[in-house]
């Protein structure tokens, strides 16, 4: 499970909305990747952008939606450059995805039974009536849902929380997929549930060796089962690096600020949790400098001219940050 | 579910006749109107025997469900009921096909414009639908008479061919079908921004799989949860078309009867629409209860059906 | 106040009540001014075409067309108006109580309203009509019941979308009665809807209240009313449609404008929220 290779390369990114307000400019530059068998965390608060740059790698924006710039090359294609034909035979059976609240994801009318075998049969027709239900049925037993065939006859507001977001997870593995993208699929749950839903992502991760694009506002999540981090503010990322490398070398403000907003164990509550002052920059307006100079402690001139370059550090290290143009860390 | 419509189609005689009994003590009460014509035969010359009001309630509710016998008509003096089935089948014809018309034209209208939902399509049916549904019947039968039959010539106004009948049926079905493009059209714009569409395209169903098996479905619970008002606007017009177009049917049957004051064939012609409107109420039910599968475990003969709450 | 002006900055709003408005003044004021009057018969002029004497033509009966409307108008307005508002109060109220009380008032409000709504309003208007006396205006009562339902079924919604509302939640647990939370909150919140519903209301008595007078049922000849007017006309519709057209096409203007002024105040009140939430 070494790092074997790049799955989706997305480069530059940039997607806006127009709205009455004017455009809403919600992902400027976004760039990142996941590599096979690994899980890439994409962190940030709400309005990063995080899950509009999922939603437009599958061409899932919603009507004034634009993608402006950018490419997201996965197994050899531009998604971005796809048609929406192409793209729905890439939806589901190559890449799928997970969403935020499992109890509105899901079809109410349709029974679960009937909800996986559609999936199945868009994908692969000549697949049996019968052998997709057994697929199905195998499907969500692989979820760890113990009574199958009960859950295949239910429809979805008779089903748990918990209940429908292993169903959605199993509808999304149902065509094998090479990459799941997981658009906060524990926010919505009971903190027990998401540590189930967690442990079946991992369980996924390990043994058919998934490639997972996890997006979370959770640093705690991210390592407990990220390989890999990119951290998002304001339509920007801001730093990538190796989950490790988060918590012992994080070089952005912004990362730093994050972590130090997390209570330790070993703290002993000497010093007050760090909240980040300032609020989230208006995505209509944006600064002319680097999006978050106006919260960033270390701001200094140019933050404020310029949009920072990202800077590689090496061993797939890159963050975009002035501070280290001047050389040194962001801990001065 | 076969005990709740069972037990759905047993109320419609009590409903029924709950309408009846308000109509007779209305009657008696208000105009004095002398009940008892209302049960007598044609060849009582006396008039009926000496009955209580509810006596009278009584047997003319026997009459009318178990013989089917409307009484007499108060201005020939002849039996009710043949000519009576004659009007309401006119009616029924009418009324049925412009329901289906009204579906069918509906139901695409609405969808159409859910899906190009803020373009000039959109405000094109929406206005439409705003105004048709709000137009007096005979305004647009005046409408289409003029333009097919007396400019285009297409169509006689005396309705002398079967086939004239369309402008009849026309006019009926763009009232009812403006109502449930209406309806349509908000139910599926409301359905199409709910998150599981987004999760169905995630999955790469297709766009006709996302929009007409799982959105449609959805968006035809309002559609026919109106079905009920349909029809009630759709009798409603049929009393001004008919007149319109002169045709012998139930509407011009409660017309002559209001102006005469035919007090008996009133009394039938509100005993034979409440039994429409009645069935009809069960026929919205059941479709209510065939696109919500989740309905058909939990309904039993005691339950009640739900039909209404905040949209 | 504020909510009138924007309604008024709208072109197509403004001129829709202006039409509105010109017709109305022309009903109430035009009878004094003609020289003629809805029942006088003058056999001398029967079928006159348009003409400078008599704009609209004559009937059969030789009366003027354009005084008749005018007469006409003073009755369909007039009942249009007055059930539209009636039943824009009572629905208003059901949907508050409703709304508000739940339970079982709430069921037994909304059984009602169901039951009326799927009786055909027509013939509830024509039974009324009919059991409590004919020629006098009997009939304006089914109108206004009809048009309860929709009503209160708009204003519970709301009620309860704001019942459910935390700013809701607040107040009470601010200490907050019922009454100074459906003073302060749900009036507040259900008078725009209801300005809207009320414009459609009234465009619907109108229909009923026409209808009506097309199929006999009226305040009485020789009064005239629009639907009545329409009805004479059409036996000439070959050789004179203009007798059966000027009806139809005033009453399709009202209502048109009845829809664009619906149209407007909820533009306008959809614009002031707008600017509320900058």
């Amino acid at each position: 499970m070494s790092g074997s290779g790049i799955l989706l390369d997305v480069k530059g990114l940039r997607v806006s909305f127009s709205t009455p307000r004017g455009k809403v400019r919600a992902v400027s530059d976004a760039s990142f990747s996941v590599r096979r068998g690994e899980v890439t965390g994409i962190v940030g608060e709400s309005g990063s952008g995080k899950s509009v740059s999922a939603y437009a790698v599958l061409g899932l924006l919603a009507g004034n939606g634009r993608v402006e710039a950018g490419s997201a090359v996965f197994c050899g294609r531009d998604l971005l450059a796809l048609g929406e034909k192409e793209l729905r035979s890439v939806r589901g059976n190559e890449i799928s995805m997970v969403f935020q609240d499992p109890m509105t994801a899901l079809d109410p009318l349709f029974t679960v039974g009937s909800f996986l075998t559609e999936v199945l049969r868009s994908h692969s027709p000549q697949t049996g009536r019968k052998e997709a239900w057994k697929k199905s049925v195998e499907m969500l037993s692989v979820m760890g849902i113990r009574d199958p065939e009960d859950v295949m006859r239910r429809c979805p507001d008779s089903l748990s929380g918990g209940m429908c977001q292993r169903v959605m997870i199993a509808a999304a593995l149902l065509c094998d997929p090479q990459l799941l993208i997981a658009d906060e699929p524990t926010t919505a749950l009971d903190v027990t549930i998401q540590e189930e839903i967690l442990s079946l992502i991992q369980k996924l991760k390990e043994e058919r060796g998934m490639s997972v694009l996890f997006i979370t506002h959770d640093l705690g999540v991210v390592a407990r089962l990220c390989d890999r981090v990119s951290v998002m503010y304001g339509g920007f990322v801001m730093e990538s690096c190796s989950v490790d490398q988060v918590y012992s070398g994080a070089v952005h403000p912004y990362t730093k600020a994050l972590l130090s907003a997390i209570p330790r164990l070993d703290d002993r509550g000497e010093e007050p949790l760090a909240a980040l002052e300032g609020e989230p920059i208006d995505p209509v307006h944006l600064p002319e400098g680097c999006v978050f100079a106006p919260r960033c402690r270390y701001c200094f001139e140019d933050c404020l001219k310029t949009r920072p370059e990202t800077f590689d550090l090496g061993d797939g290290h890159s963050a975009a940050c002035h501070l280290l143009k001047k050389g040194g860390k962001a801990d001065v | 579910m076969l005990g709740y419509f069972c037990k759905r189609i047993l109320l419609i005689i009590p409903t029924v006749m709950a309408v009846i009994l308000l109509v007779f003590v209305l009657m008696a009460s208000l105009m004095g109107t002398d009940t008892s014509r209302m049960i007598r035969y044609e060849d009582d010359v006396y008039g009926a025997p000496r009955l209580s009001l509810l006596q009278q309630y009584g047997k003319y509710c026997y009459r009318v469900f178990v013989r089917g016998d409307f009484g007499v008509n108060d201005s020939y003096n002849s039996p009710l009921d043949e000519d009576l089935m004659k009007r309401t089948a006119v009616t029924l014809k009418m009324t049925g096909i412009s329901v289906l018309a009204t579906y069918f034209a509906g139901l695409p209208l609405g969808v159409f414009a859910a899906c190009r939902r803020g373009r000039w399509q959109d405000s094109l049916i929406t206005s439409l639908t705003t105004f048709f549904s709000a137009l007096p019947s005979f305004c647009l039968a005046l409408g289409l008479v003029l333009f097919f039959a007396l400019r285009l010539g297409w169509v006689h106004v005396t309705l002398q061919d079967p086939a004239d009948h369309i402008i009849p049926i026309a006019t009926l079905a763009v009232i009812g079908a403006a109502n449930v493009a209406k309806v349509t059209r908000a139910g599926m714009a409301e359905v199409l921004d709910k998150p599981f569409i987004l999760s169905l395209r995630s999955l790469g169903l297709s766009r006709g799989s996302v929009i007409f098996r799982h959105a449609l479905k959805s968006a035809l619970i309002p559609a026919f949860s109106v079905f009920n008002t349909v029809c009630a606007n759709l009798i409603c017009g049929s009393i001004v078309v008919e007149r319109f177009f002169n045709l012998r049917g139930l509407g011009t049957c409660i017309i002559g009867a209001v102006g005469s004051r035919a007090t008996t064939t009133l009394m039938g012609c509100v005993t034979i629409v409440a039994l429409i409107m009645s069935v009809c109420s069960v026929i919205t039910d059941l479709l209510f209860v065939l696109v919500n599968p989740s309905l058909r475990k939990t309904l039993s003969f005691g339950s009640r059906l739900r039909r209404r709450g905040g949209r | 106040m504020r909510q009138i002006g924007a309604i008024l900055r709208n072109p197509v709003s403004a001129a829709a009540l202006a039409v509105l408005l010109a017709i109305i003044l022309f009903c109430v004021i035009y009878p004094f001014v003609s020289p003629y009057t809805y029942w006088e018969v003058n056999p001398g002029d029967r079928h006159q075409m348009p003409s400078a004497e008599h704009p609209f033509g004559t009937d059969y009966l030789g009366r003027d067309l354009l005084v008749r409307m005018a007469w006409g108008g003073r009755v369909t307005l007039s009942v249009a108006f007055l059930t539209g508002l009636i039943a824009a109060a009572a629905g208003t109220l059901a949907g508050i109580v409703s709304g508000f009380a739940g339970g079982f008032a709430d069921s037994v409000i909304m059984r009602v309203m169901d039951a009326i709504s799927s009786v055909p309003s027509l013939l509830l208007a024509i039974v009324f009509d009919y059991l409590l006396g004919m020629g006098h205006g009997n009939f304006l009562f089914g109108i206004a019941i009809a048009g309860i339902p929709p009503f209160a079924r708009i204003v519970r919604a709301a009620v309860l979308e704001i019942g459910t509302s935390s700013y809701v939640a607040a107040s009470r647990a601010l200490g907050a009665g019922p009454v100074h939370i459906i003073k302060e909150h749900v009036i507040h919140n259900v008078m725009p809807l209801a300005a809207v519903q009320a414009t459609t209301s009234v465009a619907d008595a109108l229909t009923t209240c026409t209808v009506l007078g097309y199929i006999g049922v009226s305040i009485g000849a020789p009064r005239p009313e629009w639907g009545l007017l329409f009805d004479l006309g059409r036996k000439q519709l070959r050789s004179m449609p203009h007798l059966s057209l000027i009806p139809a096409l005033t009453i399709t203007v009202c209502i048109v404008c009845l829809y664009l002024l619906g149209n407007g105040i909820r533009d306008s009140l959809s614009a002031e929220g707008d600017r509320h939430e900058r």
